[in-house]
Formats: structure tokens, C-alpha cells, sequence
């Protein structure tokens, strides 16, 4: 029985409803107390990078207790909110996680 | 004996829709219990009655609703992802003032909020994912 899970979450926020789902799904578990990280592979972090409200939309996630992890070499500045991370640090929280959700 | 829950965000027209079908199939047909099948983002179509869209897709939505419908396998519709995709049962559509209020909810899936996926997620031993 999974209490902890991660998300790879490649959806975009404001393309499709796909970053809400992401999120609702993330925000949900946090909520019934599953442990859950969110990482962002590079497309939705260049998107987020862009985006005046990246923070609101982090915020999101943060304050709920949600942790944001990404590549190091993919996170662009400014980001405040996601931990870059190097290849063996994620690849230690995929093994980690009892539950891994590809979106 | 395990319990299995699968989720299912693979919409019909990919093979992991059809995938998906097959191992809730064999899980059923095993000794281990078929907690929950839980449908998300584009998965929600598998549960639409009205859409028919070529023959990948036919076949998967075909298959799903027969074998949900035939066996009664515990098919969760995230709500909030079906009413985005004009998916909803009568009670929906009624709620929403539509004329049809019989809904294009295909029978045997039930509409549910996402805490049904955490708690398919905390009470499954194994829970997999069809993207």
C-alpha cells in the first residue's frame, strides 16, 4: 500500500487542462496525507519560467506540502519552490517512492 | 491474494487503453482482487457511450464498457475530468440543466471525486499505470 508518490509531470501550465489535472491529482493525495513529490520534466519548467504567476503556481503545490524536484541541469533560474536535483538524487527518489504516475 | 487497483490516463486511441483492458482482464481472471480501475485525464473517454472515433479507439471503448458493464469490475470516472470532456451521468447532466439527462456515461462507471484515487493508491497493494 503506497504512501508515498511521485508524479512525472510533463504538462504545461495553460496548454490544455493537463498541468490542472497534474496538480489536482498531486494536491489531492497531500491532502489525504500521502507523502507526494511532483517532477517536472523541462517542457512545463520553460513554460513556468516564462510566466509572470510561476510562483502563485508553485505556491500551489509548496504550501500544501507538496515536493517540487526537478533536473539541475533542466531548472531554469528563478524558480524559487523546485530543488534541482542531479541524476542520482532522482533516480534515489523514484526508487524511494512506492508509487510512481507518469502525467 | 493482492489487491491490484489500475489507473488509467491512456485515452482510447492509444494502445495502452487496450493494454490496460487485457490487465484488468487477467487480474480478474486470477486469484488476486481488482480493487479499483480509476480513469483520469483522456482515460475518462473509455467511458463515454456516445463517442466512437476509428478502430483503435472503438475497440478499446467497446471493450471497456462490455466487460465493465458484463462483470461489474469497480470503474471509477473522475468526475471533474469527464465533465471537462462532456462526459456525465443523468444526475450530472440533470445538475448541469442539459435536455439529455440520461448522460453519456456508459453503464457499470460510476462518477467519483479524486479521493477515490488515493484511496485506491492507499488500500492497493499494487497500483499500475496506463498512460
Amino acid at each position: 500500500m503506497a504512501d508515498s508518490v511521485l508524479y512525472l509531470v510533463g504538462h504545461a501550465p495553460g496548454r490544455g487542462g493537463g498541468w490542472r489535472e497534474s496538480v489536482d491529482m498531486a494536491l489531492t493525495g497531500a491532502a489525504f496525507g500521502v507523502t507526494t513529490l511532483v517532477w517536472f520534466e523541462a517542457a512545463p519548467l520553460k513554460v513556468l519560467a516564462r510566466r509572470a504567476d510561476h510562483g502563485d503556481l508553485l505556491a500551489e503545490l509548496t504550501g500544501f506540502g507538496v515536493r517540487c524536484v526537478a533536473r539541475r541541469d533542466d531548472l531554469p533560474a528563478g524558480l524559487d519552490g523546485i530543488e534541482g536535483l542531479d541524476d542520482s538524487a532522482l533516480h534515489g527518489l523514484r526508487h524511494s517512492a512506492a508509487q510512481l504516475v507518469i502525467l | 491474494m493482492i489487491k491490484v487497483s489500475l489507473l488509467v490516463t491512456a485515452g482510447p486511441q492509444r494502445p495502452g487503453a487496450l493494454t490496460a483492458l487485457h490487465t484488468a482482464q487477467a487480474v480478474a481472471r486470477s486469484s488476486h482482487q481488482l480493487y479499483r480501475i480509476f480513469f483520469y485525464g483522456d482515460g475518462v473517454h473509455l467511458a463515454n457511450r456516445l463517442a466512437c472515433r476509428g478502430d483503435l479507439a472503438c475497440d478499446a471503448q467497446r471493450g471497456w464498457q462490455t466487460l465493465v458493464a458484463e462483470h461489474g469490475w469497480p470503474a471509477s470516472v473522475c468526475v471533474g475530468a469527464a465533465l471537462k470532456r462532456g462526459i456525465s451521468d443523468s444526475e450530472e447532466a440533470r445538475r448541469a440543466g442539459l435536455n439529455d439527462v440520461s448522460g453519456t456515461l456508459a453503464d457499470g462507471f460510476t462518477l467519483v471525486g479524486l479521493g477515490d484515487w488515493v484511496d485506491a493508491l492507499t488500500q492497493s497493494d499494487r497500483v499500475v499505470h496506463f498512460g
